[in-house]
C-alpha cells in the first residue's frame, strides 16, 4: 500500500478510499438526524442512503468511463453532504426541496460534461456570449418578478429562476472570448482606432451597471473580480489593471454615497452594534452564532441558527459554524481551497488558450463567489447577498454550481484527453 | 440519548472530514510529483513507468514514462524494440504488451531470466491492471491507465 502510493500509479487507483469517506460523513450526519425526531423520522433515512447511492453512482459513472479528474466529484460530494444534512436540519421541508435540486443539479453536471464535451469548439465569438447576457437582463427586466425588494427573478411553472446564476458562467465564456480573440473587439471611432482592451473594459462596465440595476451588487462584484483577475493575467500592461481598480474604487464611492441600500450595507459592516436590532441583526446574529460554536460547535441540530435571517441562503456558512464548529468551518474553506486548486491545476494544463481562460474563469467564479459571502458572513468585508455554491439552499445556485463543475470536469476529461493524444501523434510521426 | 450521541458525533464528523482533506492533500502531493515525471502529457494515455530505485528503504521514483499506443509493443535489449533495455538480465525481445481495444495483456516472450507481474512469475498472457508492477531483471515497470 504504501509502496503503492509511493510509485504515484494513475488518478484513480486511490479513487474509492476518500469517497468512503464521503460516505462514513453521511452515515454520521444522516444518522443523527434520524434519531433527532420523535417518533424516529425516516425521511432522513431515506434521503441519506439515496445520497450514498447517488455519491457512488456518479463515482462510478466518472471512474468507469474515465471522465476526467475524480477529485472534482469527491470534493464536492462532501460538500453537498454537508450542507445537506445542514439543510434539512434548519427546514425538514425546504431541505426536501434542496435534495430534489440536488438530483437535478448532479444530473445538469453530466449533461453540460456530454455538451461541452463534443461542442467545445464551437461558440467562441465575443459578441455572440454578450450578446446572450444582454438578452437574459432583458428578458429579467421585461418578464421578472420582484422578491425581496431585487427584480432578478424569473418565474417559470410554479418555479423561479435567477438570470444572473447563468450569466456569471456565460460572462466566463465572454472575458475568455474577449483576452483570446481581441482583435475581434478593434472598433473605429472618429478615424482613430481605440484600443481592444478599452473597448473590452466598456462593455464589462455596462455589464455590470445592468447588475447595479437590478440591485445585485453580490453579482456585480464577483464579475469585477473576475475581470479583474483575467486582465492581471492575460493583459501584458499591469497599469491597466491599476486604473480599473482606481475606477471601479472611484465608482464604489459614488454608489456609496448615492445608493442608501450600499451605505447601509458599509455602515453595518463598520459598526453593526449600534443598531443590533435592526439594520446590524442579521450580522450580530451570524457573529453569535459562529462565537457560540467554539471549535468542535454545538453538534448537529443542538444550536439555535435560526436566529439568523436567510440562514439556509446566504448564513449557510454561520449554521455550520454553530452546529459543526469552527473546526467545521475551516474544513468547509479549506474544501473550497482544494477545488479551486484542482481548477487552477486543469488551466494550467489545457493548451488551447480560449479553454484554458475558461477553466481559469470558472475556478476564479467558484473562487471569489466564495470568498464574498464567507467574508461577508464573518465580517470580513460588507455582506452582499449571494450564494455560497453547493451548500446555499436554492435551485438556481445549486443548478450553476453543477453545470460550472460538468464545465471543468468535461476540460479535465475528453478534451484534455483529446489534447494529449494529438500531441502524442505529433511527437511519433 | 440523543443529546449523547449528538455530542459523540460532532467529534467523529470533525476527524473524518479532516482524514479526508488529508487524504485528499496527499493524493494531490503524490501528483504534483507526477507532474514533476518527465512528459506529463504521456501520463494521460495509457502508459508504463519506468521506476529507479531512491534512497535505501526500496522507495522508487519514476525515470521515465513509455505511452503505449501502438497494438504491439516490444520491450527488451534490440533495437527493434519499442521500450529498449540495456541490461544484461533482460533478453533481446523479452516481453510483449498487446493492446486490444481498451485492455491491455502481457506476455512473456521465452525470455532466458523470465517476467514478474507483481512479484510473481509470468507464465502465459495476462491482463494488465492499472498500478501492475512488470519487473524485468533489475528492472520494474509499473503499468498504469493514465487518465489525466
Amino acid at each position: 500500500m504504501g509502496m503503492k502510493a509511493k510509485t504515484g500509479t494513475s488518478l484513480y487507483t486511490h479513487f474509492w478510499g476518500p469517497l468512503h469517506l464521503v460516505a462514513l460523513t453521511i452515515l454520521v450526519l444522516f444518522g443523527q438526524l434520524t434519531l433527532m425526531g420523535s417518533p424516529i423520522d425516516f425521511i432522513p433515512l431515506i434521503m441519506g442512503a439515496s445520497l450514498l447511492l447517488l455519491i457512488y453512482f456518479v463515482g462510478w459513472v466518472i471512474r468507469f468511463n474515465r471522465l476526467g479528474d475524480p477529485y472534482l466529484w469527491t470534493i464536492v460530494a462532501m460538500l453537498i453532504s454537508l450542507g445537506q444534512a445542514m439543510q434539512y436540519r434548519l427546514s425538514p421541508v425546504n431541505g426536501v426541496k434542496q435534495f430534489n435540486w440536488i438530483l437535478i443539479g448532479v444530473l445538469v453536471y453530466l449533461m453540460v460534461y456530454v455538451l461541452y464535451a463534443t461542442l467545445h469548439g464551437r461558440f467562441r465569438s465575443v459578441f455572440f456570449h454578450y450578446g446572450l447576457l444582454i438578452a437574459l437582463f432583458a428578458i429579467t427586466l421585461i418578464f421578472g418578478t420582484e422578491i425581496n425588494g431585487a427584480r432578478n427573478w424569473l418565474k417559470l411553472g410554479g418555479h423561479t429562476f435567477q438570470p444572473s446564476e447563468l450569466g456569471k458562467i456565460v460572462f466566463v465564456f465572454f472575458m475568455a472570448a474577449c483576452v483570446t480573440t481581441p482583435e475581434r473587439l478593434r472598433v473605429k471611432w472618429s478615424g482613430r482606432e481605440i484600443d481592444p482592451k478599452f473597448v473590452m473594459m466598456g462593455l464589462v462596465y455596462v455589464l455590470m451597471g445592468f447588475f447595479a440595476i437590478q440591485r445585485e451588487f453580490g453579482t456585480a462584484m464577483l464579475i469585477f473580480g473576475v475581470y479583474l483577475t483575467f486582465i492581471y493575467v492575460f493583459e501584458r500592461d499591469i497599469l491597466f489593471t491599476v486604473y480599473n481598480l482606481g475606477l471601479v474604487s472611484v465608482l464604489g464611492f459614488v454608489a456609496f454615497k448615492t445608493v442608501s441600500h450600499i451605505e447601509v450595507r458599509v455602515d453595518t459592516w463598520l459598526d453593526p452594534w449600534i443598531d443590533i436590532g435592526g439594520t446590524g441583526y442579521q450580522i450580530t446574529q451570524s457573529l453569535f452564532a459562529i462565537g457560540s460554536g467554539g471549535f468542535f460547535g454545538s453538534g448537529l441540530g443542538m444550536g439555535y441558527p435560526k436566529f439568523i435571517p436567510a440562514v439556509r441562503t446566504d448564513f449557510i456558512f454561520a449554521a455550520i459554524c454553530e452546529e459543526l464548529g469552527i473546526l467545521g468551518g475551516i474544513a468547509v474553506i479549506m474544501l473550497f481551497f482544494i477545488l479551486l486548486y484542482r481548477g487552477m491545476k486543469l488551466a494550467l494544463r489545457i493548451e488551447d488558450r480560449y479553454m484554458k481562460a475558461v477553466a481559469f474563469g470558472l475556478t476564479m467564479t467558484i473562487g471569489y463567489q466564495t470568498f464574498i459571502i464567507i467574508g461577508g458572513v464573518i465580517k470580513l468585508i460588507p455582506l452582499t447577498g449571494i450564494t455560497l455554491p453547493f451548500l446555499s439552499y436554492g435551485g438556481s445556485s445549486m443548478v450553476s454550481s453543477f453545470a460550472t463543475l460538468g464545465l471543468l470536469q468535461a476540460l479535465s476529461g475528453q478534451i484534455l484527453r483529446k489534447e494529449a493524444a494529438q500531441l502524442e501523434t505529433g511527437y511519433n510521426q | 440519548m440523543v443529546e449523547l450521541i449528538s455530542m459523540a458525533a460532532k467529534y467523529v464528523l470533525v476527524v473524518i472530514i479532516y482524514v479526508f482533506i488529508y487524504k485528499i492533500v496527499q493524493l494531490i502531493y503524490t501528483d504534483i510529483r507526477m507532474l514533476m515525471g518527465r512528459d506529463s502529457v504521456a501520463a494521460l494515455l495509457p502508459h508504463l513507468k519506468l521506476m529507479t530505485p531512491m534512497g535505501t528503504k526500496g522507495a522508487q521514483s519514476i525515470a521515465e514514462i513509455y505511452p503505449i499506443l501502438r497494438p504491439e509493443s516490444l520491450i527488451g535489449r534490440s533495437k527493434k524494440c519499442l521500450i529498449i533495455l540495456p541490461d544484461p538480465y533482460v533478453s533481446s525481445e523479452h516481453v510483449r504488451i498487446d493492446k486490444v481495444g481498451d485492455k491491455f495483456f502481457v506476455e512473456d516472450l521465452e525470455s532466458a531470466n523470465g517476467t514478474l507481474l507483481n512479484g510473481k512469475k509470468l507464465e502465459r498472457r495476462i491482463e494488465l491492471k492499472d498500478g501492475d508492477k512488470v519487473s524485468l531483471g533489475r528492472i520494474d515497470l509499473v503499468f498504469s491507465e493514465g487518465g489525466r
